[in-house]
């Protein structure tokens, strides 16, 4: 949306913007208040998702987190934040492009880099559902595409 | 349209009022921010300098497809043929100066010493500026590092993208920053060669990095007419040019 607004008022810079060019804005601000309550939701609810995910993929895998002899829960505990906490931000703020250009290419390089594909695909799997628990029938759809994206792109 | 930063030495007076004077602003409210590669957020615009810095406090300089082709065919119309090697060096200097300077920002911004560092996690923390930068995205080919080898795909190499399809590998600039920078880095002798191109009809370019034998070797079936698959295979194998 900050980026829209952005071009907008480039575009629109010494006229008046159109009715389409609008558009954006009055579908932003419609749902405005269930972003916030959506954002408000999941940073209120971080820990227990966290908790709940982590559950969810020892249930799945119980050595999911350990690679020889080294433990890698607090780590991979600490990027599921990272990624919940910027996820939250992009749907706040209706911006995919940036969570995708600033974030989740890079990380999937990361991600390749440690060889974590296998890990990353299950968990990126289980976050969007246990997110959803947190969510209302109504901000749940704001979340969806952000979850998709991220799934996506590190999940593949 | 790409662009390339002034690296930075220590201890020189100049590098020191650079330092002193361009701050990225974003890098200093969030100084262990990891995740700082899209252009906006890597490189910073100052309207009112008509500056470009990056993350590193260092002076960008955007340049357009037509200056590439200048300096491409510039050079080539000063020294020939001996074009493609000058390229090379230029580029093989830039990687021994660029080992330098990611040394002190990676264990700035990881603290943690680069030797004691997963070497494949190191080499995405160096070449995420270039791919940010619009040299291209690449792909790292370490199975054969053991044997004093390894491979780079280049998707969307600035040279090759620029020149076209021109029949013949371009991307010396890249082979020489491959060679520097893997030179610098582990402290040892290593040459570089492109065995396949985008400017040659191909959908990607393909380096070898390693010792000078396997890039003696290589260039020899090169020049024998091998392809790059066919020259993989032997390195692979195990086969260098009999003596």
């Amino acid at each position: 949306m900050l980026r829209q607004l952005e071009k907008l008022s480039l575009e629109a810079d010494g006229r008046y913007a159109s009715t389409e060019e609008l558009e954006f804005l009055k579908n932003y601000l419609a749902a405005a208040e269930q972003r916030i309550s959506a954002y408000e939701k999941i940073r209120d609810a971080e820990e227990k998702i966290l908790d709940q995910v982590e559950q969810q993929l020892r249930a799945k895998s119980p050595h999911i987190f350990r690679k020889g002899n080294q433990d890698y829960s607090a780590v991979c505990r600490r990027d599921r934040k990272h990624v919940l906490r910027l996820a939250a931000a992009a749907m706040l703020f209706a911006d995919l492009d940036a969570l995708r250009d600033g974030f989740l290419l890079w990380y999937r390089t990361i991600i390749k880099a440690f060889r974590d594909e296998k890990v990353a695909q299950v968990t990126y799997q289980v976050l969007p559902q246990v997110v959803n628990q947190v969510l209302s029938a109504e901000e749940a759809p704001l979340m969806q595409p952000v979850m998709a994206l991220t799934q996506s792109i590190l999940g593949e | 349209m790409v662009s390339a930063a002034q690296a930075q030495s220590n201890g020189s007076t100049d590098a020191t009022i650079l330092a002193q004077n361009y701050r990225h602003r974003l890098h200093q409210i969030h100084p262990r921010r990891t995740n700082h590669y899209s252009l906006r957020d890597y490189l910073q615009f100052d309207n009112q300098r008509g500056d470009i810095t990056d993350w590193y406090n260092q002076r960008v300089t955007l340049v357009t497809e037509d200056f590439v082709i200048g300096l491409v065919e510039g050079l080539e119309e000063e020294v020939g043929s001996a074009s493609a090697l000058v390229m090379y060096r230029i580029g093989e200097e830039w990687g021994k100066r660029d080992a330098v300077v990611f040394k002190q920002h990676f264990e700035q911004e990881y603290h943690r010493e680069l030797r004691k560092s997963a070497l494949t996690f190191l080499l995405e923390a160096w070449w995420w500026p270039f791919t940010t930068q619009g040299w291209g995205n690449w792909e790292v080919d370490l199975t054969e590092q053991k044997n004093g080898f390894m491979f780079i795909n280049i998707f969307d190499s600035v040279v090759a993208r620029t020149l076209g399809d021109v029949g013949k590998p371009v991307c010396y600039i890249y082979a020489g920053l491959f060679a520097g920078f893997f030179t610098g880095l582990i402290q040892k002798p290593l040459g570089c060669i492109e065995l396949q191109c985008y400017a040659m009809g191909e959908t990607y370019c393909k380096f070898l990095v390693g010792k000078q034998d396997r890039i003696d070797a290589a260039a020899f079936w090169q020049n024998e007419g091998a392809t790059a698959r066919d020259i993989e295979k032997r390195l692979r194998q195990g086969e260098l040019v009999k003596q």
